[in-house]
């Protein structure tokens, strides 16, 4: 895992690597899954809107679209467990403490509150952020959260009798509502958040493809993680601002381009 | 110099293209899936009885019980010479009755391409061609009888849904007995079930003392009869097969067939019904999953509950009735088990009928309801705040950036 660390190593050209091969395959299992999972279970929740009878329709019906909606949620419970394998090797058998960086801190509360500030105008820089952003950080563990209920009440529905020999009765009709109420908050929130983070934000458009590729452009990388970038050069002992050939000028408009602050930071936060 | 954008692209080319390739992949593996569990529905249209635990639908009831009681009639000889073809002008008078899915226009029977073509020609018997009256159009509007209470009955019979019927080859004297106009026809409901029961005597014997047939008895004709749960516009002329895919009996059309009365707000409040019993059937997971089954009825699975595997269908029982199926949490499992086998008392417990979750009816429901409602919207305000934010200042930077240049030229 040469992605673990703010090592030299992480530098690889005009990159820098940030997701081993596993993190990509977990997650095009869980975006294709979770995509898969999306089309096919909201039209059962919202199953008299036009939109979702014509599209159940297009399935061959309710029953098609239930097998697939089943079959997609193994995908993503496969998911699932091969990232909890995933941590646990990275942390018990090769003892490496990278997952806890993605454990809150109090500096991530520090970091919204720059950030607010710095939004509503109090504040001219937001904040530089470590390996994992705060809000990276919330996606990351609101993911787990969801999963948890998602997985949870999908096997109590897809195995009611069993599951109610070992659970209360009442534990049925709750996990629809759960399951399907964490459904929609999951889609609105990859709708509203991660599109635009990794779509629509002027460093990413048309699309983030980091984590196909598991590297991240230096200029950006120095953007959105610049504390991490700054141990990262440091260990290389290059330059915090690379030569004009090797870096493109990033456009001036982009948020948090302050250079001083970088060398600041690092003092300020070893790790 | 090396093009940077170049090199972005040819190098993550192959990931991203990689991973769609994946996810196609996972989809096509998806689609086989949903294909391999499809195709056994195919090899079997009449899945809705299927002996599988589990998937015990209504037709298996029908196959029990059908023949009971039925008095094959000596009509039924195809040789007859009276036998005919529904005619021109029979065929040219569906237009005056309206078709028989014209019930009160209020809820519409989920048709089929499968279904018989109502306006193909069938044999059927009329040995006394009484449809050379009863069948004639242009007579439709003479031809009434006034009841007692001042109604008038249309003695209209359309012959080309009655060649449809499952009756077409009972010629019309086995049920009208041979002098049909010496008898005055009662014209109640009662009198009609005892005229099915002459012949159905099994479901005529279940029937009379259901919650449905007693009343009758004492003259109260709102619940159902014979022909408001067998025909689509009450019409003893053109029952078809309860299985048919037209049938206002098939698994498909039954919950609209009892919403005709069961979800007439007035005639339910006169009989202290509160549930909004169609409703809320239709948001059930077994309602959502019948009305939104394929639309092929050869390929439909009908499997899930409808009102009549809760309920039954000829021996409908009061809800408060200890022997009613779904009364007490014993019945009620055993109910269930029909086709959630070893579902067991628990499983029933979980149940939320036709009531809505309150506090006091599965209040775990209830409070969980409330706390996604307002934990979905705090956590989506919040993920609209953080992409507000940043595109906020983004936006007042630029506007400040766009004042400034012409101070800087003059500088
Ligand atoms: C409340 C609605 C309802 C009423 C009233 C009703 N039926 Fe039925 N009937 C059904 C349904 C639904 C079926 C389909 C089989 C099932 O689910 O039991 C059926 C099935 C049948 C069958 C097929 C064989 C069988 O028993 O399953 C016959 C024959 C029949 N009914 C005759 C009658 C007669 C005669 C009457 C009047 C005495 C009558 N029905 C009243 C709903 C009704
Ligand atoms: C010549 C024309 C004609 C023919 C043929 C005919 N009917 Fe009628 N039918 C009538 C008329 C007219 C009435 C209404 C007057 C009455 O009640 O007698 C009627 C009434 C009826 C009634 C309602 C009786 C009541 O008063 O409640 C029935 C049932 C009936 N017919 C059945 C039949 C049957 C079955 C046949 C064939 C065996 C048949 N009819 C043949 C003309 C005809
Ligand atoms: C399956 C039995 C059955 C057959 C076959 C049948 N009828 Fe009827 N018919 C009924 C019943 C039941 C009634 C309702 C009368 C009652 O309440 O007693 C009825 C009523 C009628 C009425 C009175 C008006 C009405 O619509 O209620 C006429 C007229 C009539 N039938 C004519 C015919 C003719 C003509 C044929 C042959 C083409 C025929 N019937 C075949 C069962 C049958
Ligand atoms: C003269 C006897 C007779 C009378 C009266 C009669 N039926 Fe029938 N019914 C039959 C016969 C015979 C069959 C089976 C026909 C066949 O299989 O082709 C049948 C079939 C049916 C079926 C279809 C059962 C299935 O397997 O799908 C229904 C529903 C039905 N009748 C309802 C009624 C109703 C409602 C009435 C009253 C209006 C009625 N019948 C009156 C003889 C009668
Ligand atoms: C899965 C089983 C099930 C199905 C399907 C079902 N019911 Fe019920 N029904 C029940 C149970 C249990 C009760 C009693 C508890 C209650 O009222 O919720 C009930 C109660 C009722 C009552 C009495 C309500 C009251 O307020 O007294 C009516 C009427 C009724 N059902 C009609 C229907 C109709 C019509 C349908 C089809 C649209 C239907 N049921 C489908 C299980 C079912
Ligand atoms: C023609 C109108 C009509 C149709 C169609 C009808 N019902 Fe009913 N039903 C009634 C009426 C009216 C009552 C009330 C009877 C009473 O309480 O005396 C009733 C009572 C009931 C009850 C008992 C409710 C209680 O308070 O416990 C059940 C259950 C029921 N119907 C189920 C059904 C089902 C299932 C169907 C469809 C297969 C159906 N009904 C079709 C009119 C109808
Ligand atoms: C006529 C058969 C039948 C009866 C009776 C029946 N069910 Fe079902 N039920 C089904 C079918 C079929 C499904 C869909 C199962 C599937 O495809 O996963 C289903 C699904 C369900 C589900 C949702 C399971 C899931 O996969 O999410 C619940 C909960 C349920 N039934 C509860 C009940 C209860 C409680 C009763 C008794 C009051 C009952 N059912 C009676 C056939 C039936």
């Amino acid at each position: 895992m040469a992605t673990s660390g703010a090592t030299a190593d992480r530098i690889d050209g005009d990159f820098i690597r940030r997701f081993d091969i596993h993190q990509r395959i977990q997650h095009i299992m869980m975006f294709s899954s979770f995509i898969m999972l999306a089309i096919t279970g909201l039209p059962m929740k919202f199953s008299d809107w036009g939109i979702s009878q014509w599209w159940i329709g297009v399935w061959g019906g309710i029953d098609n679209l239930r097998m697939v909606h089943h079959g997609a949620a193994w995908v993503m419970i496969s998911s699932f467990v091969y990232h909890a394998i995933y941590l646990v090797v990275c942390l018990v058998v090769l003892r490496r403490p990278f997952p806890t960086h993605m454990l809150p801190r109090f500096q991530d509360v520090k970091d919204l509150i720059q950030d607010v500030k710095y939004w509503v105008g109090l504040s001219d820089e937001p904040a530089k952020y470590g390996r994992f952003s705060y809000r990276e950080k919330f996606d990351y563990l609101a993911v787990g959260w969801g999963l948890l209920i998602m997985i949870g009440g999908g096997l109590i529905l897809m195995f009611p009798v069993t599951a109610a020999k070992i659970l209360p009765g009442w534990a049925i009709p709750f996990a629809l509502v759960a399951h399907s109420d964490e459904a929609v908050l999951a889609v609105g929130w990859i709708l509203i958040v991660h599109m635009y983070f990794a779509h629509l934000h002027p460093l990413v458009f048309p699309m983030n493809k980091s984590i196909f590729t598991g590297k991240v452009p230096l200029h950006q990388y120095r953007e959105e993680h610049a504390l991490e970038y700054a141990q990262i050069m440091a260990a290389a002992n290059l330059p915090l601002e690379p030569a004009e050939e090797v870096l493109s000028p990033v456009p001036a408009e982009l948020p948090g381009f302050q250079e001083p602050v970088v060398q600041e930071a690092r003092v300020a936060e070893p790790v | 110099m090396r093009s940077r954008r170049h090199f972005i692209c040819s190098n993550s080319r192959a990931a991203i293209l990689g991973g769609f390739g994946l996810a196609l992949a996972a989809l096509a593996a998806l689609g086989l899936i949903a294909l391999f569990y499809a195709g056994p529905a195919s090899a079997h249209p009449g899945n809705t009885c299927d002996p599988e635990p589990g998937h015990g639908g209504p037709g298996c009831h029908v196959e029990v019980t059908t023949t009971t009681g039925v008095t094959i009639p000596s009509t039924t000889d195809t040789t007859s010479p009276a036998e005919t073809t529904s005619t021109a002008d029979t065929a040219s008078a569906t237009g005056v009755n309206g078709s028989s899915v014209s019930a009160g226009g209020r809820v519409p029977l989920g048709g089929s391409s499968l279904a018989s073509n109502p306006s193909a020609p069938r044999t059927f018997v009329d040995k006394n061609n009484c449809l050379s009256c009863h069948g004639d159009s242009s007579l439709a509007d003479l031809m009434t009888v006034q009841r007692p209470d001042g109604s008038s009955v249309s003695l209209y019979v359309d012959g080309n849904e009655f060649s449809n019927s499952v009756h077409r080859f009972n010629d019309c004297t086995t049920c009208h007995t041979d002098k049909p106009h010496d008898v005055e026809t009662p014209l109640t409901k009662l009198s009609l079930a005892e005229k099915c029961g002459s012949c159905h005597q099994h479901e005529y014997d279940q029937y009379i003392k259901s919650v449905h047939g007693a009343p009758q008895a004492n003259g109260n004709s709102d619940p159902a009869t014979c022909v408001d749960c067998h025909s689509s516009t009450s019409n003893p002329h053109n029952i078809v097969r309860v299985l048919d895919p037209s049938a206002s009996t098939y698994p498909k059309n039954i919950a609209q067939t009892c919403a005709k009365c069961h979800n007439d707000q007035k005639l339910m409040d006169k009989y202290g019904i509160v549930e909004k019993v169609y409703d809320s059937y239709m948001n059930s997971f077994h309602g959502k999953s019948i009305s939104l089954s394929g639309k092929n009825p050869a390929l439909q699975q009908l499997n899930t509950a409808t009102c009549v595997n809760c309920h039954g269908s000829h021996n409908i029982a009061l809800v408060s009735d200890p022997n009613s199926p779904v009364a007490g949490m014993d019945n009620l499992a055993k109910t269930c088990e029909q086709c959630h086998p070893g579902a067991g008392v628990e499983f029933a417990k979980g149940f939320l009928g036709h009531k809505e979750a309150d506090p006091a009816h599965i209040p775990q429901v209830f409070w969980g309801e409330k706390f996604f409602f307002v934990f979905t919207r705090v956590v989506l305000a919040g993920g609209v705040a953080l992409v507000a934010g940043p595109f906020a200042r983004k936006g007042v930077d630029r506007i400040k950036r766009r004042r400034k240049p012409p101070k800087k030229e003059e500088e």
